[in-house]
């Protein structure tokens, strides 16, 4: 990656046109690109229950319907009824439409002269208020129109579009339009009339989507450029990043055309993530490479200073947010796994965007700097960071404290999260769509729906008054209870029926499986289909509801199986299914995996870590300030009674992947500094330093951007927002307390500092340390310890001081001298140590302080064994310690042997 | 004067000829009389008798159903244009295939097709006519038999007599009809009246007491409505009857109409059930 990232830069007009190639090739996807909504894709992918769903579907009828809402004191008045029937008419000859469903449709079944009558209820019109009376009173005792297509109070009356699922021709805009169109004479005649159902809600969403993109993108691309202005003040600075948004933004959408991915209400938050969370490496190289620039160093050289620094550090950080964003694709459910594709791909881009545009950039413009002075934090800032960590360091015991109580508060609120998803409630408070949602739910029994389903498999089990009675049962319950407002099955047609020949006035359920029979005579199948399949061993029971909100729903699914469970006959079997129960299951899968995601990026981010600093104990440790944002976030959610639902789950998930972004640019800088800092305070002095404006200035940049959110119509999408700014805002404040503290007592070294090549092959079969070692046991005792990094000449100690380290070289050569009298010039050699020799053991070893200096005779680097290192290594790999203690002895044994033959030798001499 | 004559003449002649037309013409004219106060059913050709069609319950002139006539196979009948090969099928053992309700509407085959066999099977004109004039659908339930129960022998000097005729009609008698009944209780005379249809339905509860037969009407109690009267000799008896049909009314009874044909042999007397009327198509 570093040689690449100098490659652009060498080759910055290549490396641009290769950027405008690709990008002229995505912008000729983007006219495939559709805004679609559908209830599928909030579906679970490969489910069970929804293969059942549509096999319950194909078998008893599963139609789109939209609702003609007509609010009036006096519906039936002729007058209207006459208009009414003539917009029916129009609506009729639609193309896209299969039926229409009303009182001038449905039948009103009675007996005249002792045979059967379907008259629709309005097949004559009223010609009297007594009349229309005597009509509402019908019609209200049947419970296929009662809260469906009539409210009891006889006030709202409904019309049934029944859309013609075949006619692929028409889209959600084309039937809203048409269909408007045609009900507008009856805004005359009514108080109320519009048309509502999914196409409508479907299309408000959709132009949401699309007024938001038209209102947000501009809104997070200003307070990108204010924080980035405010922070940076580079021109160029502020620029690249919105280019590199930019551009990765048009590559994602020309993938999305491509690839057949629709933008809805998941996926079209994508591109205003890509300006938000695309910015923060950036802000990451380009902090670097002015940092160099301003020490003096010449633009091709600063890159490749940035290069080498950030190369291995912004991959790893694309790496990690890569998996929490690929994370939510991991879902069932078509829409995130379609949002975990897009988003992962679209930051994918932005990687490559980033790492080809900026040196190219940096390379042709870079010498256009301001020169640091309007920075706002400046080079004071390295005293200002020791300053801050002297305090953080001194408190550290009150600050943890501090931290765990508001950690122990925070997770005490997590038990009170509720689960609940709201797709209505998420159009927000003002949208028209919603009220009238709300107005059908309150008059009528609703628009949702979800259908019980008793099954035998064995032929006409339905057509005995027994299993009747076991349908009648449960709808009784659903009554009693008040779950719905309408139920209806074949039991209820069965009886109005009945009723109907024995000419009551209401319907009677059969008495006996004769009298069924009998009137089996008089009932055609297709009458019932939706009821009862053809060999009447299956039934359903039609379910509307209005519980828009899934914890609402989940009660009543709940207690109906509850009641079913302990009731039902075991000879029959029960299945809840329907659109609004696995869009219910899916919810709570989606949000389970929501969950499940954040753990997962969590213990991913410890492995990385881990296998990174090759200690399982930095990956745990690294681990405490990305949980802490997430306790924060899920304990401020219990108490704010913020349900868990899709955008606020999601929130936590992207949260933790943006998070570690910062907690592992802090480590890897970390680890840089104690390579060329053999002080471990000093080293997280200059981390703090270096990495307070990066870290700040994107966090502050991510804060603003997801603040942009809370400006969404969609609830979801505006907690999503908040709760992100809240954690990115909680990440920033774990990194700069809890990552410190957290990192401070270790010696962090790389993987590929301890595992390079020149490592394995000469310094550990040399080593006199590592004698009759495995590699295993050599690895884990070079991991406790530090390596530096030595120019020519570079002095490691020097006589007087006091130390309680020893050496081994790695690489290169160092000499000990005994200093002497005349000046260091006349010093003596005592000896010359090679790779995998020891040195400096006296002072471990005795205690005393040196007695001679140690220098480095090339570039050299040394593992650095510390008596704490020994110390860990004795208690907790005893047989390591006994193995090293051995070598050691061995070694000093032999180098005192050598000692007393090179004294006898100059004694001989003399 | 032999003008006068001649013209007196020929009046004569002519009105001889007028006469002995008339006279000729008289027993046509009084027969076309008779026959025009007939019900119009009776003279109408089966076209005009009314079904229930299967499936929709609608009142129709005639109705195509298939059925299953074996395991495998179906046949699509006309009713009542093809009876005659549904009595067939029926006494093969046609209802014993299908499903339930199949088995059912092959019920109603059977029953449609007895209605009309009840019509057509004498088509003569009957010599006695005691049942036309009679107004059945505001009939006193006494008249009309219907109270006779094979099962009942309070109600019946001679029960096996009915329980023949009943058989006959493949019923045990009408008591399913009005499921409560009692001796022992003592109705109050406000509450109480004759038993009687009303506009072709009867619904109520029948009290039997000492001093005879009431009813107390409840429109929600078991009963009965007459959804057709038609007019012919059934049994090839020379006397004209009623066949009414009726749909049991109440919770628990049976839908498909029950024929009931009725004869009296003098004006004023009781309807009782024609004797020697053919008996149902067997069916296996």
């Amino acid at each position: 990656m570093r040689r690449f990232l100098i490659f652009c830069a060498t080759h910055p007009w290549q490396a641009l046109l290769s950027l405008f190639a690709i990008s002229l090739l995505a912008g000729t996807q983007l006219n495939q690109l559709k805004i679609q909504i559908s209830a599928e894709e909030l579906l679970l992918l490969d489910d069970p229950e929804r293969s059942y769903y549509e096999k319950i579907s194909k078998q008893f009828g599963d139609e789109q319907v939209v609702l003609v809402y007509l609010e009036d004191t006096r519906l039936l008045e002729e007058e209207k009824l006459i208009n009414l029937k003539e917009v029916i008419s129009k609506l009729e000859q639609l193309s896209f439409v299969k039926r229409v469903e009303s009182l001038f449709s449905v039948p009103h079944l009675k007996s005249i002269d002792g045979y059967l009558n379907k008259d629709s209820y309005l097949f004559s019109l009223p010609k009297s208020k007594e009349q229309e009376q005597q009509l509402f009173t019908a019609a209200t005792a049947d419970p296929f129109i009662k809260n469906v297509l009539l409210s009891p109070n006889h006030e709202v009356m409904a019309v049934a579009i029944i859309l013609d699922d075949d006619d692929a021709s028409y889209n959600d805009q084309s039937v809203t339009t048409e269909i408007d169109q045609l009900i507008q004479p009856l805004n005359i005649d009514y108080t109320q009339a519009f048309v509502i159902g999914y196409p409508y809600v479907r299309s408000a969403i959709s132009n949401r989507i699309q007024q938001e993109q038209k209102e947000l993108f501009p809104i997070a691309t200003a307070a990108l450029l204010i924080a980035l202005f405010l922070l940076l003040r580079q021109f160029v600075d502020i620029l690249t990043p919105i280019l590199t948004s930019g551009i990765s933004i048009l590559w994602t959408l020309g993938l999305m055309g491509f690839s057949d991915i629709p933008l809805n209400v998941i996926t079209s938050i994508v591109p205003i993530l890509l300006i938000i969370v695309g910015s923060t490496e950036d802000i990451h190289l380009l902090s670097e490479f002015r940092r160099a620039q301003k020490r003096g160093i010449e633009t091709q050289a600063a890159i490749r200073h940035m290069s080498n620094k950030m190369a291995r550090t912004v991959l790893l950080t694309f790496v990690t947010t890569y998996v929490g964003f690929l994370s939510v694709g991991l879902s069932r459910i078509e829409v995130l796994w379609q949002f975990g594709i897009i988003a992962s791909t679209g930051l994918l881009f932005n990687y490559l965007v980033t790492v080809t545009l900026i040196p190219s950039l940096l390379a042709l413009s870079g010498r256009w700097q301001l020169d640091g002075k309007n920075r706002f934090l400046k080079s004071s800032s390295t005293e200002a960071a020791k300053l801050y960590w002297q305090w953080l360091y001194r408190r550290r015991r009150s600050v943890s404290v501090v931290l765990i109580f508001f950690s122990v508060v925070a997770a005490f609120g997590i038990p009170s999260i509720q689960v609940n998803h709201n797709t209505i409630e998420s159009l927000g408070q003002n949208s028209e769509v919603r009220k009238q949602v709300e107005a059908v739910n309150t008059h009528l029994a609703g628009l949702e729906t979800f259908s019980i389903i008793l099954d035998s498999g064995i032929q006409d089990t339905f057509l005995k008054v027994r299993y009747l009675e076991e349908i009648v049962e449960i709808q009784y319950f659903i009554e009693d209870q008040k779950l719905s407002h309408s139920t209806t099955s074949f039991a209820n047609y069965l009886s109005k029926l009945n009723g109907v020949f024995q000419e009551m006035d209401q319907a009677v359920m059969p008495e006996s499986d004769d009298e069924i029979n009998e009137l089996m005579i008089f009932l055609d199948h297709k009458h019932v289909q939706a009821y009862v399949s053809d060999d009447y061993s299956r039934v359903r029971i039609l379910v509307r509801h209005h519980a828009t909100s899934s914890q609402e729903l989940e009660h009543f699914v709940n207690e109906l199986n509850g009641f079913i469970d302990q009731y039902l006959d075991p000879g029959l079997e029960a299945r809840i299914t329907g659109s609004s129960v696995l869009t219910l299951s899916a919810t709570q899968s989606m949000i389970g995996g929501q969950l499940q995601s954040i753990l997962l990026l969590l213990v991913f981010f410890i492995l990385i870590i881990s296998v990174l600093f090759t200690d399982i104990r930095v990956g745990l440790l690294a681990a405490i300030p990305n949980a802490f944002p997430v306790i924060v976030i899920f304990g401020v959610m219990g108490y704010a009674e913020v349900p868990l639902n899709i955008g606020t789950a999601m929130a936590a998930a992207i949260a933790i992947g943006i998070a570690v972004d910062d907690t592992l640019h802090f480590m890897l800088r970390y680890n840089q500094e104690l390579k060329s800092s053999r002080r471990q305070t000093l080293a997280m002095h200059t981390t703090i330093s270096n990495e307070a404006l990066p870290v700040f200035s994107t966090s502050i940049a991510l804060i603003a951007g997801f603040l942009v959110f809370t400006l969404s119509d969609f609830k979801p999408i505006v907690l999503f927002g908040a709760l992100s700014a809240l954690a990115i805002a909680t990440a920033l404040i774990a990194d700069f307390v809890i990552t410190p503290l957290a990192i401070s007592s270790l010696r962090l070294v790389t993987l590929w500092d301890m595992l390079s090549a020149h490592l394995r092959q000469q310094v550990i079969p040399q080593s006199v340390l590592f004698r009759d070692m495995s590699r295993w046991q050599i690895r884990r005792f070079i991991l406790s310890s530090t390596v530096m990094k030595l120019d020519i000449g570079q002095t490691i100690f020097k006589p007087g001081d006091k130390s309680n380290e020893m050496y081994l070289i790695m690489h290169g050569s160092v000499e000990v001298r005994v200093p002497s009298k005349e000046g260091d010039n006349h010093s003596l050699v005592v000896n010359l140590f090679r790779a995998g020799e020891l040195f400096g053991d006296i002072a471990l070893l005795a205690g005393e302080p040196r007695k001679t200096y140690a220098v480095s005779l090339e570039p050299t680097s040394i593992l650095v064994l510390s008596q704490d290192a020994l110390k860990n290594t004795t208690f907790l790999h005893p047989i390591i310690a006994g193995r090293l203690f051995l070598n050691l002895a061995t070694d000093v044994s032999k180098r005192w042997v050598g000692f007393i033959e090179q004294l006898s030798k100059e004694k001989n001499t003399d | 004067m032999i003008g006068s004559s001649s013209q007196h003449h020929l009046k004569h002649r002519m009105m001889r000829i007028i006469s002995h037309q008339l006279l000729f013409a008289c027993p046509w004219l009084l027969t076309m009389c008779l026959l025009w106060t007939y019900p119009s059913t009776l003279l109408s050709a089966p076209g005009s008798l009314f079904f229930s069609a299967p499936y929709s319950g609608e009142k129709v002139e005639h109705y195509e159903v298939t059925l299953p006539v074996t395991r495998e196979g179906q046949q699509t009948f006309v009713i009542p244009a093809d009876c005659q090969s549904a009595d067939e099928a029926l006494a093969h053992g046609a209802s014993r295939w299908g499903n339930r309700v199949e088995r059912s509407i092959w019920r109603k085959v059977q029953m449609d097709c007895r209605y009309v066999s009840f019509l057509l099977t004498f088509p003569h004109q009957p010599l006695h006519d005691y049942v036309s004039g009679y107004d059945f659908m505001n009939a006193e339930l006494q008249d009309i038999s219907i109270l006779l129960d094979c099962t009942d022998a309070r109600m019946n000097d001679n029960p096996n007599q009915h329980c023949r005729e009943f058989h006959a009609l493949g019923l045990e008698g009408f008591s399913f009809l009005f499921p409560w009944k009692s001796g022992d209780a003592s109705p109050s005379e406000e509450n109480t009246q004759t038993c009687r249809i009303n506009n072709g339905i009867f619904r109520g509860r029948i009290i039997y007491n000492r001093s005879g037969t009431h009813c107390i009407q409840d429109p929600k109690a078991p009963g009965f409505r007459v959804i057709a009267i038609d007019y012919a000799d059934v049994n090839g008896d020379t006397f004209l009857d009623a066949i009414l049909r009726l749909v049991p009314l109440g919770i628990g009874l049976r839908r498909v109409p029950i024929v009931l044909p009725l004869t009296r042999k003098e004006p004023g007397g009781i309807f009782t059930i024609p004797h020697n009327i053919p008996g149902p198509v067997p069916s296996h």
